[in-house]
């Protein structure tokens, strides 16, 4: 019942494509045909900010909300933040399997951004409410509290996540249209990030510095704002492509990241990213230990966002003037060349601060690049892949994107530390409340190479995986166009199946009709015929009749 | 059947990691032991070989500039009590600054030629602090042709402040010994503006915790009070504040050339941290104890030999 609903949901996306084709489009133009509307794009960048603002409210002010206002020890937080990355580890695939099994009248993503949005706002609100915790009172009730609804905020986040990631991949089969969606959308998250950061600095200012309930207001408003923007995104944006027919078993989704090569290779090379990641994380340390003054953060990291936004903006230009794997090699290398260029200037004397936060504005561009192109590689393996085999798994495509993700950040804060010792830094004391030690000057060194030099040489590994990397721009043109002919053939035996079946009803009917008309023809004729026997046998019946009643008999006879 | 088997390997495997980890597992009192046997090894050694580094480098004509910080707050900052916060609302921070060039002309001889003192503001002392050439930088307001032999000061300096003398009892091995917490001798890569390369890193830290009564608190005094000064152990050892009035962390970095046994540059740093009554958090007003650095100290001397 499920497949037929959604086969007439698929007729109906289908179909005008099908007519258009028919009048002489080639495989390219085929191709290169628009799927998506506006309300396409505008609805899931929503959906895509309101994903982003409660990530980045949970990430960005959890940890303090815990520790300062709340007042459990740091070391508990920490040890449930690594309980919970150990976690997802688990969740985050067996979701993606979840998406992957699931056919629906609304699609296999769709369903969970409807059923998983309120319980996800409503939770996120939950965590920030002071009022619960003080009403606790023991710290062993208010820790409990918190790894209960940590964790299962950790499974929403995988239940609603995972679904979003893999819209685009199914919202439109032309390329182009995914890069425009993956980067207006990315660049709305970027923005929604950062929403967080602006409703505490204007609640602090309401509430004249009340943390507790500045917290809980930010949280009511993304919490509230969050799970709207989620489910008119889920509500207006469409599947347009049909998931197979076969719904993959739970252990085929879990080997599908090593019988698909090509997303292996995607998925090692995105791992070997995360030293990318050292550039944004040790502005803090850069700022404050290097340049004593904290508040330079924010003149660090602004330019960088922006730059990074600029750069999800250029992607899909750039995408169109090279295929997705020169164009990951090109930013990868332009952001090495330009942390080189930085690390140098500064080992020659050029240390003033405005002139590195200007130099990163031009560092960071790439950055954005590369958060956008991957996933389009994501979505090019799932082409690649349905080519190949004829199943399609964006599930468990993008819950690995997302683990990947994790991974790469579970990585970075490892290397990071060791880094960190490496060059001899000198830890804040954990129980001083706002410690600064001076660093060495060879630790002040060693920051500055984490922020520039190393991220720049390390990052360049990234590459290795993707020279083996067989999806570039001729290979996927060819294997869009097959997909494209394939989905046009589905399509044409979808109608034929539709345009036979009606053939063979109108002949049923035709025949019922003639055989009808046959039998009303044979039953008035043996009524004619019984009349006239049953006349003939009446007038045999009286002899003697007038000559007046013998004519009419005769006439009739002649008749 | 698989699944009876998969189960079977799951069971096993589970028991064999908790039978590893149990045997793995030490007491936190052993940990701690073990922890203190190893640092003290590591002191010993490390102190041993820095000591003969200083004495390569003080049987050595070089010169160096270098400067001295000393970094305190305005107003003097109180403990407070569990009725009144003790972090006062005016903590400006000062600091005070020093310049000096030296001129180490032969063995155990030494002649200060230059001394600058001046009082800046931590923005214009990071500023210079962060330049190498130092002495350039600073007005001078006050200068003074100053010699001393055979290591002891012959001359009155700011607040009595003799930098050899300084360097030489931050690496007194008993000293460093006796209050050592880590040390640390690695192998580094360093690259700086005229690229050297292969250069080491040694660092060695010291701790002293004073009690209310301004004693020095050692680890061996609290095993004998019985008091619970410790909590923990490690790089993380934290204190109960309520018997430990404040507390100094001292920090001896020095980078020299593996080759040539030549020390390039060493640099210290003091902190002087006190405990003081402050709000638990932001949901419970209650005042309960924290601590924070009430003043520090730092050097930074780069030796260039002839």
């Amino acid at each position: 019942m499920e497949e037929n609903i959604q086969q007439e949901g698929l007729a109906e996306e289908v179909m005008p494509i099908q007519e258009e084709t028919s009048g002489g489009m080639s495989d390219e133009e085929l191709a290169n045909k628009k799927y998506l509307k506006p309300r396409d794009y505008v609805f899931f960048s929503l959906a895509q900010f309101a994903s982003s603002a409660v990530t980045g409210l949970v990430q960005g002010y959890l940890l303090f909300f815990y520790t300062v206002c709340v007042g459990i020890p740091a070391t508990q937080v920490g040890v449930m933040f690594l309980v919970s990355k150990v976690f997802d580890g688990l969740d985050d695939p067996t979701m993606g399997v979840i998406v992957d099994k699931t056919r629906s009248k609304w699609g296999k993503m769709r369903p969970f951004l409807f059923f998983g949005a309120i319980p996800w706002g409503v939770l996120t609100i939950i965590m920030f409410m002071p009022g619960i915790y003080s009403a606790m009172g023991s710290t062993t009730a208010k820790v409990a509290f918190m790894w209960i609804t940590y964790l299962l905020y950790s499974i929403l986040g995988s239940v609603v996540g995972i679904p979003l990631q893999g819209l685009p991949a199914v919202a439109s089969p032309n390329t182009d249209e995914r890069a425009k969606i993956i980067s207006i959308s990315r660049i709305l998250g970027s923005i929604g990030e950062q929403s967080a950061l602006v409703l505490i600095t204007l609640f602090l200012l309401i509430t004249n510095n009340d943390y507790p309930n500045s917290y809980m207001l930010m949280a009511l408003v993304i919490g509230v704002l969050g799970p709207i923007f989620m489910l008119l995104g889920a509500k207006f944006i469409k599947e347009r492509l049909e998931p197979t027919d076969r719904t993959p078993s739970t252990l085929e989704g879990f080997k599908y990241l090593f019988k698909n090569k090509q997303f292996l290779l995607l998925i090692c090379s995105n791992l070997l990213t995360f030293f990318r990641n050292f550039v944004s994380a040790m502005i803090i340390y850069v700022v404050s230990y290097i340049y004593n003054n904290g508040s330079l953060q924010i003149i660090f990291a602004l330019p960088g966002a922006i730059a990074s936004m600029i750069g999800m903006m250029i992607a899909p230009k750039l995408r169109k003037m090279m295929d997705s794997k020169k164009l990951f090699v090109f930013a990868t290398i332009w952001h090495s060349v330009a942390l080189a260029v930085i690390f140098f200037i500064y080992l020659i004397g050029g240390t003033w601060w405005w002139l590195i936060a200007i130099m990163m504005f031009a560092a960071m561009i790439p950055v954005g690049i590369l958060n956008v192109i991957p996933h389009l590689m994501a979505t090019d393996t799932l082409d690649y892949w349905e080519d190949k085999t004829g199943d399609r798994c964006e599930g468990i495509t993008f819950s690995l994107m997302s683990l990947r993700s994790k991974v790469s950040s579970g990585f970075k804060d490892y290397v990071m530390s060791y880094l960190l010792v490496y060059f001899g830094f000198s830890q804040a004391l954990p129980f001083l409340s706002d410690h600064t030690p001076v660093q060495s000057d060879f630790t002040k060194f060693g920051l500055f190479a984490i922020y520039t030099i190393i991220p720049a040489v390390l990052n360049l590994v990234s590459i290795v995986p993707i020279l083996f990397y067989k999806l570039s721009g001729k290979k996927m043109a060819e294997i869009q166009g097959r997909l494209a002919v394939k989905r046009l053939e589905d399509a044409k035996k979808l109608e034929g199946m539709a345009v036979e079946a009606e053939t063979d009803i109108y002949s049923v009917v035709a025949e019922q009709a003639v055989v009808e008309d046959i039998e009303k023809e044979v039953e008035t004729a043996k009524n004619m015929a019984e009349a006239t026997v049953t006349e003939v046998s009446e007038v045999e019946a009286k002899p003697k009749r007038t000559s007046k009643s013998k004519k009419a008999a005769d006439e009739k006879e002649d008749k | 059947m698989k699944k009876k088997l998969i189960l079977i390997v799951s069971l096993v495997l589970m028991v064999c990691i908790l039978a590893t980890a149990f045997v793995g597992c030490k007491s936190a009192e052993e940990k701690e032991n073990d922890y203190y046997a190893e640092n003290t090894a590591a002191v010993k050694e490390n102190t041993q070989k820095l000591t003969s580094l200083m004495d390569k480098v003080f049987a050595t004509n070089w010169k160096s500039s270098f400067v001295y910080a000393y970094t305190y707050y305005s107003k003097e900052i109180v403990r407070g009590s569990t009725q009144s916060a003790g972090w006062p609302e005016d903590n400006e921070e000062r600091t005070k600054f020093m310049a000096f060039d030296v001129d180490y002309t032969d063995a155990e001889n030494y002649t200060i030629k230059t001394i600058v003192f001046k009082e800046v503001s931590r923005e214009d002392y990071v500023k210079n602090i962060d330049s190498k050439k130092y002495r350039e930088k600073f007005e001078q307001e006050k200068t003074l042709e100053y010699a001393v032999s055979q290591g002891v000061a012959s001359g009155e300096l700011y607040e009595g402040f003799n930098p050899i003398a300084y360097i030489l009892a931050n690496i007194n091995a008993e000293y460093i010994t006796a209050n050592g917490l880590t040390a640390s001798d690695n192998f580094r890569l360093y690259l700086n503006d005229s690229f050297k390369l292969s250069n080491h890193f040694m660092r060695i830290e010291t701790r002293a915790v004073y009690d209310g009564e301004g004693n020095t608190v050692t680890r061996d005094d609290n095993v004998a009070s019985g008091k619970k000064y410790w909590s923990g152990y490690g790089e993380d050892i934290s204190y109960n504040w309520n018997n430990v009035y404040s507390m100094d962390n001292n920090r001896l970095t020095v980078l020299y050339t593996k080759g040539s046994q030549k020390v390039d540059s060493v640099e210290i740093y003091n902190e002087n941290i006190l405990a003081y009554y402050t709000e638990n958090n932001k949901v419970d007003k209650s005042l309960v104890l924290k601590a924070d650095v009430v003043a520090f100290e730092e050097m930074v001397v780069e030796f260039d030999y002839e």
